[in-house]
């Protein structure tokens, strides 16, 4: 989803102070609004419109884009780490994962026996 | 691919008990490529301790997942034991969110089922299979050891679906009953490389 001021140039490559898009660049000439797929947060949301299904990532804190995530070293030597002690390892398949799937199809249950369950 | 043992100290948190560092070392460097087929040792796995809130890694037991019915063609509501993939803080009832968070959980399979399972499709190579997952060999699967009432479990990470938090947190008021386990800090960790394994290795073996 990408949201645009209504009043804002998207061909600018940055704007001020709202929003930032990732790629500001203009797409298509119309919009196409859908009220299920996106949330206007704060006053300044009432100058933007939809203009597209993408992703852009809101700082819902300070109601502007902002980038959540970042490699760190900590997530970079999780990253590393996992490859050293799984490398090589692959998907359960063939008659290993038919003989999963049928082990979930018994352990399901259709009533609990625990309270406080939907 | 080797382990390297002062990348995991950099990952082990400072004021962790000596003997839970050597455990958390010991414990992972089992599955480094040089001891990958040997059998692996899976002590202080759990927790011995109980908090009051659920922790990532959890077991709970009977949480409802959709399972599409392949006769029917329908969803069906059914209970599974569950693994808590969610972050530890993200479940907490105390972090409030702009936009409400749900809970990922994984279905936990019996191993006794799997093996009956084995037995009633008539696997040659049950016997494989099962070292394979003991050992952790599946990257889509994480072994639960034998826990405190003797079971064991597999994790899917290939089947997961989400829950309220409101509705995980209504189980804290009777938290004992409701969880199996939590993981200590060998299980935790393992958990938590097999999950970044499977979900965020790199490269992909495609191009885009």
């Amino acid at each position: 989803m990408i949201l645009s001021d209504t009043h804002i140039d998207l061909n600018i490559e940055k704007f001020n102070p709202s929003i930032t898009l990732h790629d500001s660049s203009k797409k298509k000439d119309y919009s196409f609004p859908d009220p299920n797929s996106y949330y206007i947060l704060s006053g300044a949301g009432k100058n933007f419109k939809v203009m597209e299904n993408s992703t852009i990532l809101l700082n819902l804190q300070k109601g502007y884009y902002d980038n959540y995530f970042s490699i760190s070293e900590v997530n970079n030597l999780v990253l590393k780490m996992s490859n050293q002690l799984f490398f090589g390892s692959k998907p359960i398949e063939g008659v290993a994962k038919e003989a999963l799937e049928l082990a979930i199809l018994k352990s399901g249950k259709i009533a609990p026996t625990l309270k406080n369950r939907l | 691919m080797g382990f390297d043992i002062d990348e995991i100290n950099k990952l082990i948190p400072p004021d962790l008990a000596e003997q839970k560092k050597g455990r958390l070392r010991e414990g992972l460097r089992q599955f480094s490529e040089s001891n990958n087929s040997r059998d692996k040792y899976y002590t202080d796995f759990y927790l011995q301790t109980s908090f009051n809130y659920f922790l990532q890694g959890d077991l709970i037991r009977e949480l409802r997942f959709p399972t599409f019915n392949n006769v029917t063609g329908q969803y069906q509501k059914l209970y599974f034991d569950a693994l808590l993939i969610s972050n530890t803080c993200d479940v907490d009832e105390s972090n409030k969110n702009t936009i409400r968070k749900k809970v990922v959980l994984a279905k936990l399979i019996p191993l006794e089922i799997f093996v009956e399972s084995l037995k009633e499709l008539a696997v040659e190579n049950a016997a494989e299979i099962l070292t394979q997952i003991k050992n952790q060999q599946f990257s889509n699967i994480l072994y639960l050891p034998p826990n405190k009432e003797k079971n064991e479990y597999l994790a899917y990470f290939d089947d997961l679906c989400t829950i309220k938090k409101e509705e995980l947190n209504v189980l804290k008021e009777e938290i004992i009953l409701n969880r199996i386990e939590s993981l200590d800090y060998f299980g935790y960790y393992l958990f938590i490389f097999k999950l970044s394994y499977h979900f965020c290795r790199l490269p992909e073996e495609t191009e885009r």
